[in-house]
């Protein structure tokens, strides 16, 4: 059966494979033991849609950061109707925390699969070199951990998900992606090679989930995570997903829980998907720098309306605020926005900008003159 | 299914109760109406007045007003129930989804999922079935029935006309702050209590529509006040007021709006009787009590 926690284990797992950086140009090759001899720093996680301080730009030697993420399966409520999922998360969260390191350092990682799951788990990054992504090397039984190292050879946004074999879309729906930024060593920059600088970051997890119906249409629920994994297949091969969240349910990001800015401050807005095509969107706001493709080596694009994230990667949009008020950040299939729940709210505070917009007559009955 | 009550509560301010039983598909007897009502007294209602409201260009918190009314009100006990619904449908005088196959409707249940044709559509069925005049109640008149289950619009701080988003920020705070999840499924009658008139359910997870029509109240310097309606809009309410397109069943919020939507759209309907006089109430009780007698 599925729900049995060695099910997917077909060999013994090898703890850690030696470290075999690819080097990129510019940074030289380093042996395990140079890696080690590195300053290694211990970073706390911080739940999305929020991230971990970190430097934008770093006058440091590159150093070894090190993670540690508990893998967690729980039953979650995805909307206001009381939508039950069973959901598999990186650290109790949809999407996983945001790591962030800069390009050159090392990302290590434990990750624990704590006695209490009832599935093996693993990780893919995809800013990492080999072994699928470290997915090879780290698939953790309930009651394990592993630690993985990699080098974080090129800057951007990148995704990272689960990845157990012949199960792969099932977690990943379920929750299990997120992000790893890895920052240029002199921080953000435009075509031009001018420093780019953001007040902060907002870290925007969009999920495809797939909860499935019964006959008269109202959402089923499974005593078990293991239960539901035959119908939540068929509904995911139907590739008609129930819900399209970000945070991992509807209204995560609005409300109470809309995020608050100033005018006049500058947002990192990055937007992850981990399986399918997304096209973010600011209503009442603009892209003022996009790395569409997530990839900082390359020039941002300016001036954006809408922007589309490739299911399977993240992107960053740089937006400074110039006008009070609610935004709304969609996914500008307006469908999917509204009636599937991928709409977060920006609650901005500051002066009104008569010259940006005016309302030079108010809505009233037609003129007859 | 039991004996129906067959009761109506009439009252023409004395608070007089008289029980009225008529004999279902008697040839003889007039139409019948078995619909359990509620007598208001007269009163008057202060409330905040639908709409949208603006001065000067930027939008105002409604005003306060007062309605007094000077007759009684009669009011159905309960919100119109499932089976009473199914039985519209039944008759093609309503619309409705095509669920022969489904367990019958309980006449414990409110029916939900009916947009304000349907409401509209059911009222004037219910008129023809039973010869009496049942409409949707008008804003001020649900505030009546509601008594202290209305409650009244959060005031939202005074606009600066220079700043359209300040209020805009504060209605979304306000909107927020009334988003609690309410679970939808329906619950049998009562179970949301009865509030001071002896009325069910109101406010409970089911929202009523009303006759009430989206308006905007404009009053702009040297113009005075002029007011649009779009009666393709019309006001329900419930936990809270909203406006809801007349063909909607299930409304949901969502993109730029926030809050919760009404859990459920059902209706609640008034009866327009014209007075009785002494010996039609009276004639009234003697029908009833012959019909009820014979039964028993």
């Amino acid at each position: 059966m599925l729900s049995r926690r060695d099910a997917l284990f077909g060999s013994t797992l090898v703890a850690l494979a030696a470290a075999a950086a690819t080097a990129a140009p510019a940074l030289a090759a380093a042996t395990g033991d140079d890696v080690a001899a590195l300053r290694h720093v211990k970073v706390d996680l911080v739940a999305p849609p929020f991230v971990h301080a970190h430097e934008q730009a770093t006058a440091e030697a590159p150093k070894v950061v090190e993670f540690t993420m508990t893998i967690v399966e729980k039953e979650i409520v995805i909307d206001s109707d009381g939508t039950k999922m069973h959901a598999m998360t990186y650290d109790g969260w949809i999407p996983g925390p945001m790591m962030i390191v800069h390009e050159g350092d090392y990302l290590q990682l434990t990750l624990i699969n704590p006695d209490t799951n009832t599935m093996p788990h693993n990780i893919d990054f995809h800013a990492a070199t080999g072994a699928l992504g470290g997915g090879e090397l780290t698939l953790v039984a309930p009651g394990e951990q592993a630690t993985l190292r990699f080098k974080a050879t090129r800057p951007g946004v990148f995704v990272y998900h689960c990845a157990p074999p012949g199960m792969i879309p099932w977690h990943v729906t379920s929750g299990m992606n997120g992000v790893v930024m890895v920052m240029p060593r002199g921080g953000l920059t435009d075509r031009a090679g001018k420093k780019l600088h953001y007040d902060r970051v907002w870290y925007i997890g969009e999920s495809d989930f797939y909860v499935p119906k019964d006959a008269k249409g109202a959402y089923k629920t499974y005593p078990s995570l293991g239960d539901a994994y035959e119908d939540v297949t068929k509904t995911m091969r139907g590739l008609i997903p129930s819900h399209v969240v970000f945070e991992g349910k509807v209204g995560a990001l609005t409300g109470d829980h809309a995020l608050t800015a100033k005018v006049g401050e500058t947002v990192l807005i990055v937007h992850a998907q981990a399986n399918r095509d997304t096209r973010p969107h600011i209503i009442g706001g603009h892209g003022d720098y996009v790395w569409e493709t997530g990839k900082f080596d390359n020039p941002p694009q300016t001036g954006l309306e809408t922007w589309f994230i490739r299911g399977g990667s993240a992107g960053a949009a740089l937006y400074t605020f110039r006008q009070p008020g609610i935004y709304a950040y969609v996914n500008h299939n307006l469908i999917e926005a509204t009636e599937l729940g991928a709409t977060a709210h920006f609650k901005v505070e500051g002066t009104w900008n008569d010259d940006l917009m005016k309302l030079v007559s108010a809505a009233g009955p037609i003129a007859t003159h | 299914m039991s004996i129906p009550r067959h009761r109506v509560l009439l009252s023409s301010g004395l608070a007089t109760v008289v029980a009225v039983g008529m004999l279902i598909g008697t040839p003889t007897m007039p139409p019948t109406d078995s619909t359990d009502l509620v007598i208001l007294p007269p009163t008057t209602v202060t409330y905040r007045a639908a709409g949208d409201f603006s001065r000067d260009g930027s939008g105002v918190d409604a005003p306060v007003v007062a309605v007094t009314f000077e007759r009684p009100l009669a009011v159905m006990r309960t919100q119109v129930s499932a089976a009473a619904y199914r039985a519209c449908v039944a008759a093609k005088a309503c619309d409705g989804p095509d669920d022969a196959d489904e367990a019958p409707a309980r006449d414990d249940l409110p029916a939900v999922g009916l947009s304000w044709r349907d409401a509209t559509a059911y009222a004037a069925w219910l008129s023809r079935t039973t010869g009496h005049h049942y409409r949707l109640p008008t804003d001020a008149e649900w505030v009546r029935l509601a008594a202290e289950a209305h409650v009244e619009e959060t005031a939202v701080a005074a606009a600066d006309p220079r700043d359209p988003a300040r209020r805009w920020l504060a209605a979304y705070a306000a909107e927020s702050a009334k988003a609690a999840p309410i679970d939808r499924k329906p619950r049998p009658f009562g179970h949301f209590g009865t509030n001071s008139h002896g009325l069910a359910d109101v406010a409970g997870n089911v929202w009523e529509w009303t006759d009430g029509c989206w308006s905007r109240h404009v009053d702009g310097a040297g113009a005075g006040p002029r007011e649009t309606r779009n009666c393709g809009v019309r006001v329900v309410e419930g936990r809270h007021r909203g406006y809801v397109s007349d063909f909607v069943r299930d409304p949901r919020s969502g993109g730029c709006s926030v809050g919760t939507p009404p859990s459920n759209l059902g209706a609640r309907l008034i009866r327009d009787d014209p007075d009785l006089t002494l010996p039609q109430r009276l004639a009234a009780l003697v029908a009833s009590i012959l019909p009820t007698a014979a039964l028993r």
